[in-house]
């Protein structure tokens, strides 16, 4: 595309000629959001004690590529008005340890937030997952994520 | 990648060229984070210093998200004093406070008191998250672990 020059002053020799606005993101990154229905009724807790209900689960993990991810919201809901308490963090499958990054008790649905951002870097890998882990079996979950996904 | 020179005008002798665009931090900063989960006996309050000096980062968290909750529907308030013993916020609520600063708020070392106003003991989780200057560009994923 060439612009014909027009007026006076100095030329733009500028290689770019750009759309001014586009209110989507034109670069190496892209927004996502996921939903996924997990069936936890298979599973059951015996109640002793209020902590002696949750369960671990790791429950997430399609995110792990060569690519990076910021997460924004990420929101977990039952179908039914259960006591919940819900982290998200890396959990390693192998050796089962976790980290937690954000931990919420919730009535039936908790939700993460990170307003800046959480990033979650590609040099993560198996058995290394970002997950979902601490809650009550005998329900079904839906979880959803809104994040940015950067590409190659 | 070499640019060959064309047109008329300055030179452009920037060596770095990237993509306009990269959602993750490419500059000495990352993600912070702090948990904590406490007991707290009926009409009693707990109070707890965390000193924000993560192995491979340096010593202050920028605070934008901040939240407490409890494992029963009953009134909890939270403080949150900085490193000068300032308190910096305070908040009331039913089974969960939560804030926003949109702007961050940096503290060296926190110290959160939690108040529970009920007749039953409960648990607590307090929760914050944000960003946090490090040693590297790009660290290790794991450094920005509390």
């Amino acid at each position: 595309m060439s612009v014909e020059a027009w007026g006076t002053g100095r030329r733009d020799y500028s290689s770019n000629v750009e759309l001014s606005v586009i209110p989507v993101a034109r670069s190496h990154q892209v927004r996502r959001n996921t939903t996924t229905v997990w069936d936890l009724t298979s599973y059951s807790f015996i109640t002793i004690d209020k902590e002696d209900v949750y369960g671990r689960f790791v429950l997430y993990a399609p995110l792990i590529g060569n690519k990076d991810y910021v997460l924004y919201t990420a929101s977990l809901t039952y179908d039914a008005h259960v006591l919940i308490k819900a982290a998200f963090g890396l959990v390693n499958t192998e050796e089962w340890v976790g980290y937690r990054f954000q931990e919420k008790y919730g009535y039936g649905s908790v939700t993460f937030k990170f307003p800046k951002g959480f990033i979650i870097y590609k040099e993560l890998h198996p058995p290394w997952y970002p997950a979902v882990f601490f809650l009550p079996g005998g329900y079904y979950v839906t979880f959803s994520t809104s994040l940015m996904e950067t590409q190659l | 990648m070499v640019v060959e020179a064309w047109g008329t005008g300055r030179r452009d002798y920037s060596s770095n060229t990237e993509a306009s665009v990269d959602p993750t931090p490419r500059s000495y900063q990352t993600t912070a984070t702090c948990v904590f989960d406490e007991h707290i006996s009926a009409k009693h309050y707990i109070e707890k210093t965390v000193e924000l000096d993560f192995a491979e980062n340096a010593d202050t968290h920028h605070i934008h998200y901040l939240s407490v909750t409890a494992d029963a529907n009953v009134l909890i308030a939270v403080v949150l004093y900085d490193e000068n013993g300032e308190m910096v916020f305070q908040d009331f609520g039913y089974q969960i406070i939560e804030h926003e600063f949109p702007h961050g708020i940096p503290v060296k070392e926190i110290t959160v008191a939690i108040y529970n106003y009920s007749n039953e003991d409960i648990h607590v989780i307090y929760s914050h998250n944000g960003v946090q200057n490090t040693k590297t560009m790009r660290p290790n994923p794991f450094w920005m672990i509390s």
